[in-house]
């Protein structure tokens, strides 16, 4: 890949990007490390689509693995750390901490589901690939998402 | 629990402004547009900070496949090596069962060593030869690979 090419990419993609991460992950400090990780095994990657849509995707994709493998490799005890973190974190970060709040009580594959089809616009099929969900279960699942969410905004008990 | 019926609900559908008046009359379709507002709103609140640049990227991406292509170009002298090793730490452990003492064990590990010298070094020296030779090619079809991918 091209020199150019690649900084156009980036500058489609990293702002997204990142706030993708740290929505789903709900820690802006490893969002930072995973963005950067993102982006390294994008560029060394021997099989990658040089269009800017596949790309975009690719990357999502990426991204989606490296937070879901973090949280795999968390043991229970710093998962629990990095939750009470979150607020402080975020504070610095988002507008609206109410927001925040409420976002973060959401499962990780909820946020990614609704980010994936709120905010990037993707349909099913693709969420599927980016999110390694099965096509048929997405409608299902973001059906689910979507309503946990209505509920917290409405201020109800989940 | 009750799935989204309405035929005109999308998620992709919240921008679109004929969809949005016809949301505020359809109870399936409101909860997909406040939702999608309501994440929207999440996006643009969300503050990203300075990135990294592309040329640290890139530079870091370089360094990372230079480490890899060392890496592979280092696995077939790692691997003989390793199979000189096996070879060698059997061949004494067959001495060793087969010669009750250690003494007449020695002497006849010698003696093998010496009535096979010739092979055994022109052995060694075809297989250091080979292995150079991987090396060198694989260093050289990861430094091309490399070029064309950066």
């Amino acid at each position: 890949m091209e020199d150019r090419q690649f900084e156009i990419i980036y500058e489609l993609t990293a702002r997204p990007l990142w706030a993708y991460v740290t929505r789903i992950s709900g820690n802006a400090s490893a969002a930072d490390d995973i963005l950067q990780e993102t982006y390294l095994r994008f560029l060394n990657a021997s099989r990658k689509p040089y269009d800017a849509d596949g790309a975009r995707r690719y990357l999502f994709k990426i991204a989606t693995n490296l937070v879901y493998d973090r949280f795999r490799s968390m043991s229970r005890r710093s998962e629990v750390e990095v939750n009470e973190t979150h607020a402080e974190v975020d504070s610095h970060l988002a507008a609206d901490l109410e927001m925040t709040e409420v976002f973060a009580k959401l499962k990780s594959q909820e946020r990614t589901l609704l980010w994936l089809a709120y905010v990037e616009g993707y349909d099913h099929q693709q969420i599927a690939q980016i999110a390694n969900v099965n096509k048929l279960s997405v409608k299902v699942l973001l059906f689910r998402a979507r309503r946990k969410l209505t509920a917290l905004i409405e201020g109800k008990k989940v | 629990m009750k799935y989204i019926k309405c035929g005109l609900a999308r998620e992709a559908n919240i921008n679109d402004e004929k969809w949005q008046r016809h949301a505020s009359n359809c109870i399936e379709c409101s909860e997909l547009l406040k939702v999608g507002q309501w994440m929207n709103s999440l996006s643009a609140a969300t503050a990203v900070p300075t990135l990294p640049t592309v040329g640290f990227l890139m530079v870091k991406a370089r360094i990372r496949q230079k480490q890899s292509d060392a890496r592979n170009a280092a696995r077939p002298l790692n691997v003989t090596a390793a199979f000189a090793g096996t070879i060698l730490t059997l061949s004494v452990v067959l001495l060793f069962v087969n010669e009750t003492r250690v003494s007449s064990a020695m002497l006849g590990a010698l003696g093998m060593i010496a009535s096979f010298g010739g092979i055994l070094l022109a052995g060694t020296v075809i297989a250091a030869a080979v292995c150079a030779a991987a090396a060198y090619i694989m260093r050289e079809t990861g430094s091309a690979e490399t070029r064309s991918r950066l």
